[in-house]
């Protein structure tokens, strides 16, 4: 079943719910980009109706500027996602909430598990990463693969270097995403981050480490690299895939009350 | 031009089969109402921010509008593959039927966008929209259509780090229904005979024009998204100007 959330400044959501019983725990999905809440090839209506199957009140709703939200002029990003946590709170009576989404979902999501304490668990799909060493490594070890010809073309675009994805992204300044996800595990928030092929900034699992320090295996954090897919998951059988690998995350970091599920019993990586 | 309410979004047909609407209602009595049927696949989501906008234009020059996402996309229920050109028209009739009930009778516009111009084209014909047709960038030819989107299919998985064979099944991402093809064959990609009411084309220099057709013509800020797969943004200004040019043409003013 699936209502309609009013939020504040002209926008809306659309909540989807669960047919009996409810977690307490509430999923909000995120923009992709530009793309109006139900994502790239409606990969976040069918991941909402999964999770709210399983017994998940789920949200997905435009941020200002996209979709059928108005234009950022009224409010500013954080606080529409902030009233729309209290709403969906106040419509639902979940108090805890799992966020994110893909790529600058991710990154919005990154922002409002730092600054507000009812945020128990964080998806970042194509999230933060850093280049360093291991991407070098795995750029290098492309390269080599491919022809000699390429080789010059990519020295001679290194020597101009364009604009890349990771400056179009909205992260923190560099160095300060240890401190920030320590932070976010010592309030005992759950993060699952995911990266995909599709990305020129994420090219190594290593990279992963190289960024987050030793908080990258602590006890919380579910690291899965998919270098099979691309950013926007266009097939169907990987949207299939990454719904299941969510769902699964989902019930065993936030089983409902009540129930005895296990991670063998979902689907696996 | 007044300051239209609130876009009002609201589901519609049985509980079992919803399908997904946001209503653009008019501050006073509305002057003409307008459903728009949106494009399929992936220009439905690349367009989507450009005609909610526009929406909310109209809406303000005292055009009540009625978007809808048909069953099986957007946020209306069913999988993708529940989809059919045929149950469009069905959605359509539904959604002109509601828009009906609120607007009341004024001049009845069907909007079709790209390929979502032959469940305009069908529903116009069905309810006699006493108004006319309007066409977004009309697709003149079903086979050059799905030639263009299966290239850009194969564009889009040659992305793929793994690679992907192109299917059958699936196109531009999303599954197709059985009859999906045969649905589209049946339908007319250029208002006939039981048209009912006038034309306006909106679109390009290269949009095709039918006999007694009025055109608007679109900057290419409106219309370049069509055959892409990146998503990008619409100038507002640009949106605005068009919608005046559609009230205009509309007969509203």
């Amino acid at each position: 079943m699936e209502a309609i959330l009013p939020l504040a400044a002209e926008s809306f959501g659309l909540l989807s719910l669960p047919s009996s019983g409810s977690n307490p725990i509430a999923i909000v999905f995120f923009n992709a980009g530009f793309i109006h809440r139900s994502g790239p090839y409606r990969l976040f209506t069918r991941l909402s109706r999964v999770l709210a199957a399983a017994g998940y009140a789920v949200l997905r709703f435009d941020l200002p500027g996209v979709g059928d939200a108005p234009s950022a002029t009224d409010m500013d990003e954080q606080q529409a996602i902030r009233d729309a946590l209290d709403r969906l709170q106040a419509a639902t009576g979940c108090s805890g909430f799992v966020i994110g989404g893909l790529c600058s979902a991710a990154d919005s999501g990154w922002k409002t598990a730092l600054a507000d304490p009812r945020v128990r668990g964080l998806v970042m799909l194509d999230g933060i990463a850093r280049n360093g060493l291991w991407h070098k490594y795995a750029r290098l070890r492309r390269m080599l693969r491919r022809s000699p010809s390429t080789w010059f073309k990519t020295v001679r675009n290194n020597v101009a270097p364009a604009v890349t994805d990771t400056d179009l992204r909205d992260w923190p300044a560099a160095g300060s995403e240890r401190a920030e996800l320590q932070a976010m595990l010592a309030r005992q928030v759950s993060v699952l981050a995911l990266y995909t092929g599709g990305t020129a900034y994420f090219l190594h699992p290593r990279q992963f480490r190289s960024t987050f320090g030793g908080s990258a295996t602590r006890r919380g954090v579910t690291f899965e690299h998919w270098p099979d897919t691309d950013h926007v998951f266009f097939l169907d059988a990987h949207r299939e895939r990454l719904i299941s690998r969510i769902e699964t995350w989902m019930r065993t970091t936030f089983p409902s009350p009540g129930s005895h599920f296990h991670a063998s019993a979902g689907a696996g990586r | 031009m007044t300051q239209a309410p609130v876009p009002a979004p609201l589901h519609l047909g049985p509980p079992e089969r919803p399908v997904f609407a946001v209503l653009h209602a008019t501050a006073q009595p509305p002057r003409a109402q307008l459903l728009l049927c949106p494009p399929i696949l992936n220009e439905h989501a690349r367009s989507y921010r450009l005609f909610s906008v526009l929406a909310r234009h109209l809406a303000a020059q005292g055009i009540a509008v009625l978007r809808f996402d048909y069953y099986g996309t957007g946020d209306s229920g069913g999988d993708d593959d529940a989809f059919t050109l045929g149950s469009a028209c069905d959605d359509a009739m539904l959604a002109s039927a509601h828009l009906a009930d609120v607007a009341g009778s004024v001049p009845a516009f069907v909007m079709g966008v790209r390929a979502g111009g032959l469940v305009a084209i069908e529903t116009a014909s069905r309810t006699r929209a006493s108004g006319g047709l309007v066409l977004w960038q009309p697709i003149a030819d079903w086979t050059d259509y799905l030639r263009e989107t299966g290239a850009l299919d194969a564009r889009q998985r040659a992305a793929i780090p793994a690679g992907h064979a192109i299917s059958k099944d699936t196109l531009m991402g999303f599954a197709l229904s059985k009859d999906f093809h045969a649905h589209a064959a049946g339908l007319a990609t250029w208002p006939g005979d039981g048209h009912v009411g006038r034309t306006i084309v909106i679109g390009d220099d290269a949009a095709p024009v039918g006999v007694g057709a009025t055109t608007i013509p679109a900057p290419p800020s409106l219309t370049r998204w069509t055959g892409q797969a990146e998503m990008g943004t619409f100038p507002n200004t640009q949106i605005r100007d068009v919608a005046a040019a559609l009230a205009g043409a509309m007969g509203v003013v």
